[in-house]
């Protein structure tokens, strides 16, 4: 034991080298192996480690950082402590970690407590000093330090290295607290940056802060050529511009708050002056000093269109079952009402004629007859119309047969669905391959029409395909729209694919979920 | 001749009972749904049950499945199917098991008297009756190389007639020609269909239900 270990001068000097250390490094990970040095040279120690306490609880602590003296031997006891773990209380770091007190050992090999006496044994080390790190928080880790000779405990050495340890331990609590915030801020900027949504802060001028990835994409503006700028000359429309400025004047005066923290739907202006529906959010943003605002806005004109395209396809469903129901009210008057009519007529007749003329009583109640069996039959062709028997008791398979029996066009029909599939979606299915076949008679001049049903991924996929002329409308007649209409209300699709002189496909899916 | 009905509307089961009790048949028993005619028919045993094809509890297909069960339980006795509307698969899945005593006619087709009559005693007798309006659907279905656009259109009258499932006696008094005529249409017509005319009435019906069905 070199005799002037405890020399005040020397402490003194090992106190000053760690200073130094930690005033010269920025981060936690870099200051471990210069404090090591500092005491370990100073202070005559052959080899030191920090250990870490985990940041869970439940976990081990772990060396992070070794140092050895010029001419030490101890790669093997090194690389045993960095793969070691030790929990509270356990060998000579977890000792410390459980205690919060400095401790030491005169001679390890000989210590009931230290599991890596073999190791330490053949390195040739002998006596181990370990202090805590500890910051305000707690103890943050432990610093071992190992002789190659026999040392006995020393008061003022111990005493010297514990108030070494408190400050190693408030400069990484201090350095882990600056970089949560560093990270807490560059999480931050990327959440700014992976928004979908613009995100757009102006200060209490109305002027641009910041302004986000999806803003410059949704404006058409680069961040650098705006922030500093008035925000309402940039992407305000110039008729709101004017309520947009006295809005935020007003705020400003009298605090005014209608306008923050609600969902607002407004116009927005890209830097081409294009106008455009947005979904804005407006909040403050605590800060001291003048106000500042974060504006969250979303481009809404998918939305916009699609709540337009499905308000009109509503408008049309009303409209075509409007039609729907008036066709059937002519079908009935002119066709079975008048029918019954007539056969009330003739049976009046034929009882008026019973007694003078009988056989003019036959043949009005013949006409009688056959005028009641032609209402039935248009009946029955009526109510088929309107929806198909076959179809609610047999399902798609045989209702697609029947139509294929009934198609002029010959027409073969292949139906994999295993099973029944929910009645709206038997039923839009039965109608658009109805209005397909009624098109391929009227238009296409095909020799033949292949029908396919089947189920792919959940969702019935239908395909009706003739070798005709080709050449269709793909926006289809009113037919095709309303069937368009049917299958979007089921979230479903048609198309239709129809090249010059290549036949006409026609193809629907429908979910099924 | 006796037979059981089961008709879940009433008015057009006491309808065809009357018809039929004018027509000199016994109506031994009518029932309103499924079960209560499997019970009056095993009950009586009549020569024909006139079903309705959707009766209750879910007005499906009750009707074409107790015609099954009274087939496999009482061959003797007959069935006639009555429906809202023409079906050729119905048809065909109660022809499945054979021709012999099974009729599938349109509800409308109450109305002519004499047919209705006719066709409930071909189907007591061990005949058959399909409804004219399903065959003229198979019939005119259209299909690639159709074999029935070479028939004569004498040809094909019969050949509708014998899928209706007249017998050729029956075809030459609708048709007033002599049952010599008749055989060599029929000869002609199994030719050009392909099909061997072996056999009684019932095969030669099923066999051109069977091509027309294909």
């Amino acid at each position: 034991m070199p005799a002037e270990l405890h020399d005040p001068p020397v402490l003194t000097r090992a106190e000053h080298a760690v200073a130094r250390a930690l005033a010269e490094t920025a981060r936690s990970d870099e200051v471990y192996p210069r404090v090591l040095a500092a005491i370990g040279e100073a202070l005559g120690w052959g080899l030191g480690a920090v250990w870490e306490a985990p940041a869970e609880p439940g976990g081990t602590m772990c060396c992070v950082a070794t140092w050895h003296a010029a001419g030490v031997e101890a790669g093997e006891f090194e690389a045993l402590s960095r793969a070691t773990g030790f929990g509270p209380g356990q060998g000579l770091p977890g000792r410390v970690w459980s205690s919060g007190s400095p401790a030491w050992i005169a001679e390890v090999a000989e210590d009931p407590n230290f599991p890596r006496a073999d190791a330490a044994r053949r390195a040739g080390l002998h006596a181990a000093v370990c202090f805590p790190m500890s910051g305000p928080a707690g103890v943050l880790g432990a610093i071992e330090f190992f002789s190659g000779e026999h040392r006995e405990p020393d008061a003022l050495v111990t005493a010297t290295m514990a108030s070494i340890g408190a400050q190693v331990g408030q400069f990484v609590q201090r350095r882990r607290a600056e970089q949560a915030v560093l990270e807490a801020a560059e999480l931050k900027r990327a959440m700014l940056d992976a928004s979908l949504d613009c995100i757009v802060t102006m200060n209490h001028e109305g002027c641009v802060l910041d302004f986000n990835p999806a803003a410059e994409r949704t404006f058409g503006y680069r961040a650098g050529d705006v922030i500093g700028r008035e925000m309402a000359e940039l992407i305000v429309p110039p008729s709101l511009r004017a309520m947009h400025r006295a809005g935020l004047a007003r705020y400003l005066e009298g605090g005014d708050a209608r306008v923050l923290d609600r969902r607002l739907e407004i116009t927005g202006m890209r830097a081409d002056g294009s106008e455009f529906p947005v979904e804005l959010t407006i909040t403050r943003i605590e800060v001291p000093g003048p106000p500042t605002f974060t504006g969250y806005i979303r481009d809404i004109t998918d939305r916009k269109a699609a709540e337009r395209e499905l308000r009109e396809s509503r408008a049309r469903l009303v409209a075509a079952a409007d039609e729907e129901r008036r066709r059937i009210e002519r079908d009935l008057h002119d066709g079975a009402q008048q029918r019954l009519v007539a056969s009330a007529l003739g049976l009046r007749l034929a009882r008026a004629k019973m007694s003078a003329d009988p056989a003019a009583a036959l043949e009005a109640l013949d006409q009688a007859e056959a005028e009641l069996d032609g209402a039935a039959t248009e009946l029955r062709e009526l109510a088929r119309g309107i929806h198909p028997a076959i179809l609610t008791d047999g399902g798609l398979e045989p209702a697609l047969a029947m139509l294929a029996r009934r198609s002029p066009v010959v027409a073969h029909v292949s139906v994999d669905l295993g099973g029944r599939l929910p009645p709206a979606v038997e039923s839009a299915a039965y109608f658009v391959v109805s209005e397909a076949l009624t098109n391929v008679a009227r238009y296409a001049g095909a020799a033949r029409v292949e029908v396919r049903a089947e189920m792919r991924d959940g969702s019935l996929a239908l395909r009706v395909s003739d070798d005709g002329c080709g050449g269709a409308d793909p926006a289809g007649g009113s037919g095709l729209r309303g069937l368009t209409d049917r299958l979007a209300a089921l979230d479903g699709t048609l198309t239709v694919d129809s090249p010059p002189g290549g036949g006409t496909a026609l193809r629907a899916e429908v979910p099924c979920g | 001749m006796r037979v059981v009905i089961g008709e879940d509307s009433v008015l057009l089961r006491e309808g065809v009972a009357r018809l039929l009790e004018e027509a000199g048949i016994e109506v031994a028993g009518q029932a309103g749904d499924a079960e209560d005619v499997m019970r009056k028919v095993r009950a009586h045993k009549p020569d024909v049950a006139v079903l309705d094809i959707r009766m209750p509890p879910t007005h499906v297909d009750e009707g074409l499945q107790a015609a099954a069960a009274i087939r496999a339980e009482l061959p003797g006795t007959g069935v006639l199917l009555l429906s809202q509307y023409v079906e050729p698969d119905y048809a065909m899945r109660l022809l499945a098991d054979g021709a012999e005593g099974v009729g599938y006619l349109l509800k409308q087709r109450v109305s002519d008297v004499d047919g209705f009559v006719e066709a409930v005693r071909r189907v007591a007798g061990g005949g058959s009756a399909l409804d004219p309006e399903v065959v003229a659907e198979m019939v005119g279905r259209r299909r690639e190389d159709d074999p029935i656009e070479s028939l004569t259109p004498r040809e094909r009258e019969v050949m509708e007639l014998m899928a209706e499932g007249l017998t050729n006696r029956a075809i030459c008094d609708r048709l007033v020609v002599t049952e010599r005529a008749i055989e060599r249409h029929v000869t002609g017509i199994f030719s050009k269909l392909g099909l061997t005319a072996t056999g009684n009435e019932h095969r030669r019906v099923l066999a051109v239900l069977r091509f027309l069905h294909a």
